[in-house]
């Protein structure tokens, strides 16, 4: 079965009528790393809320065509439900932390998971260490900077542990360090069989996926293998996904 | 007062052409309170109005927090600023406003007007130059259009994306003309083509004398435009 | 003191305001307010490094105090203007009571401080209040912070934007002021939004039920703590309404 599976999905915001998605179709197998990009406003946060199921949920708007993950419809299952399936982090970390503590944000999805307290603390204590921010554990997340924030969001996600994770620009703010410390965290959840879907404005940084989706006002211009994708610099050149600096 | 460190800088300031710095550190110390250990430690250092300056650091280093001294945010515990040679606390946001002009890390949080164009025309009228409603709508069209934010005229700011939140916070304080302009992590959520249109516009900005300080990790961008990299390193400032 | 248990806390901040709201005595009211500095003592709070934040609203509760002492009419006069009685020791017994009074229920509240909010969220959970409800109490309390900073972040934006806010006259700040409400409603609002759509995200209510990293246990000293503040408020009380 596949990860995720997008038929024909269009949406266009209630508000102003625009069209941000138009006709998409993809689907992604289990244990791939996909890479989304495209300019801004090209609709690639969209999708991602799309895939979350906040649209329809939370968001209103006209949406036709089908998106299911792991085998669940978006539009049949709320929220909470589909984030057993799908771990989204999302592009401001502001909105994202809410609890006293750094421990207590990560501590969050695994509590609603009704899992055993040894569980939880053990999921804590993982998470903590391999996005090496074990020293902010007793932090205010508010506090820190903005960075570090990304990390602990992402953190609270990775307790989840779903078998999707959608990463929207969340390796933009960090520095190398952190950059490389993500990217070997997807790389080893990719080899626990986990599917990934980043979406990214830097070239460099989706080179560890596997497959690149180029998205350019709401279509998908070009589905391919990265190194296919990447290496096409006149491609890329002429959507302006590259520029000669 | 006179540490070898600062005196050995203004030698080096003296060396630049006899450019005198417009923003001045002496020995800053800064710690959040009920902190302990301060973020950044007595610290010297000389900003110009030429060129890019960049400054880089690991997450949480106090990059952001280094920018808020400059703009009189936060104030020094220790130590003094000078800007333009006035002492910073003895001048009133709107004073360095107008000279040095601050994109926040995360610009929705300066965005406060209802639509974009109002965005715009907020800075303009508060030049002071007693310009005329159609004057002033004249350079809100000008501006709109260089930043390509003409679509997004009538648009709630807060409805665009991270990319076009920041370039509208750039263009909103682009007319203010500022000496300086300080920009905390300007390439995040911008694609790469933006990215190259706001370095093309910091070439324009450097080119009609004016400074800028970028706070990036975004190595490929610092490396193409900066003339003056400074690494904050445990609180204290390493020069490259 | 600190590691005790916040439902104990909340008992105590009950007790203390209880009394501090029936006692009608100045001195008895006097004492009530040093025993709870010294709780606050004991918690190692500043009780008058946190009072100087609000510094700015003495003056009106000193105008409050002298109004109060010239309105209340009876016992000795002090002094007095032509037949008219300006201040008389009734008066003053009153404002007094006042003081202490306010002084008390402001710094009992501060053993709250004490705890982190998420305990709170525990204490209510497991006083059987549905987990909803107290995850909305404490979203509610971490969007108060929030809120003063979007409030903070428009006002310096404002002003780096060039508009001396100190240096424009009464009637036009308070027109400029309504004009940003607005949007800085709608900002929060917004938040709110995102930060529901976070929390659900993260699979928040997908089960009727779910666990906890802490839970709390009341120790010995919470049964004493607050064994010994509901005797000391009923005995207090008892011996008031007796006489």
């Amino acid at each position: 079965m596949d990860a995720i599976v997008v038929n024909q999905l269009s949406y266009s915001y209630q508000v102003s009528g625009r069209q941000i998605l138009k006709n998409i179709s993809f689907k992604v197998a289990p244990g791939e790393i996909v890479a989304l990009i495209g300019l801004s406003g090209c609709g690639k946060s969209t999708l991602c809320l799309c895939l979350g199921g906040i649209i329809p949920h939370y968001l209103g708007g006209e949406l036709t065509g089908r998106v299911s993950v792991n085998g669940k419809d978006t539009k049949e299952y709320k929220v909470a439900q589909l984030a057993l399936e799908v771990g989204l982090v999302f592009q401001d970390p502001d909105t994202q932390l809410f609890s006293p503590t750094v421990e207590d944000e990560i501590a969050f999805a695994p509590e609603n998971l009704c899992l055993p307290v040894e569980e939880i603390g053990s999921r804590i204590n993982k998470v903590l260490d391999i996005l090496g921010i074990s020293a902010l554990r007793k932090e205010n997340p508010n506090r820190l900077s903005g960075g570090q924030k990304h990390l602990v969001a992402m953190g609270a996600v990775l307790a989840l542990e779903p078998a999707i994770l959608v990463l929207d620009e969340v390796l933009a703010q960090l520095d190398p360090v952190g950059k490389k410390t993500i990217n070997d965290i997807l790389l080893d959840l990719r080899q626990q069989g986990k599917t990934i879907l980043i979406v990214e404005h830097d070239l460099e940084t989706v080179s560890i996926a596997d497959r690149v989706l180029v998205l350019e006002n709401g279509l998908l211009l070009r589905d391919g293998q990265a190194e296919t994708v990447l290496a096409d610099r006149e491609f890329l050149l002429r959507h302006k996904l590259e520029c000669e600096v | 007062m006179f540490s070898a460190n600062g005196f050995i800088l203004r030698v080096l300031s003296v060396k630049r052409g006899w450019l005198m710095a417009y923003i001045e550190l002496e020995n800053v110390t800064f710690c959040y309170p009920g902190q302990s250990r301060p973020v950044l430690r007595d610290i010297n250092l000389s900003i110009y109005k030429e060129g890019v300056t960049a400054i880089t650091g690991a997450n949480g280093s106090g990059k952001t927090t280094f920018s808020k001294l400059l703009i009189g945010i936060l104030t020094p515990t220790k130590g003094w600023i000078k800007l333009n040679g006035q002492l910073l606390t003895s001048l009133t946001l709107a004073q360095i406003g107008r000279r040095i002009g601050y994109v926040f890390q995360n610009p929705g949080k300066q965005l406060f007007c209802e639509t974009v164009e109002e965005e715009i025309a907020f800075g303009v009228r508060n030049l002071g130059l007693g310009l005329s409603t159609d004057q002033v709508a004249q350079k809100v069209r000008m501006v709109l259009d260089y930043f390509e934010l003409t679509r997004y005229a009538q648009v709630y700011p807060l409805s665009l994306s991270a990319g076009e939140k920041r370039r509208l916070a750039i263009a909103a304080v682009f007319v203010l003309e500022p000496d300086l302009l300080l920009l905390d992590e300007p390439t995040t959520g911008l694609d790469p083509y933006r990215k190259k249109l706001l370095g093309d516009y910091l070439d324009k900005v450097i080119a009609a004398k004016r400074g800028v300080v970028i706070i990036s990790h975004d190595q490929k961008f610092i490396s193409r435009y900066a003339t003056r990299l400074i690494k904050l390193q445990e609180g204290q400032f390493v020069e490259e | 003191m600190s590691d005790l248990d916040p439902r104990t806390k909340i008992v105590s901040i009950l007790c203390l305001s209880t009394l501090a709201v029936f006692l009608n005595e100045p001195w008895p009211l006097l004492l009530l307010f040093v025993f709870t500095l010294l709780i606050l003592l004991f918690l190692r709070i500043n009780f008058f490094r946190i009072t100087m934040r609000f510094k700015k609203l003495l003056p009106l509760l000193l105008l409050m105090l002298i109004i109060q002492s010239i309105f209340t009419a009876g016992g000795e006069v002090l002094i007095s203007f032509h037949d008219i009685n300006i201040l008389t020791s009734n008066g003053i017994n009153s404002a007094l009571c006042i003081l202490f009074r306010l002084l008390t229920l402001f710094s009992s509240a501060m053993i709250i401080m004490t705890s982190s909010s998420k305990d709170y969220v525990l204490a209510l959970t497991q006083l059987k209040i549905p987990y909803e409800i107290a995850f909305m109490v404490l979203v509610a309390l971490r969007f108060l912070p929030i809120f003063i900073e979007e409030i903070k972040d428009t006002l310096v934006a404002i002003q780096l934007r060039g508009v001396d806010l100190q240096r424009i006259p009464w009637r036009h700040k308070i027109k400029f002021y309504t004009r940003f409400l607005a949007p800085l409603l709608s900002r929060v609002m917004l938040k709110a939004h995102q930060l529901a759509i976070t929390m659900e995200a993260r699979a928040f209510r997908v089960y009727r039920r779910r666990t906890y990293l802490r839970l709390l246990q009341y120790s010995v000293a919470d049964y004493v703590v607050m064994v010994f503040f509901a005797i000391a408020t009923i005995v207090v009380l008892a011996r008031d309404f007796l006489y």
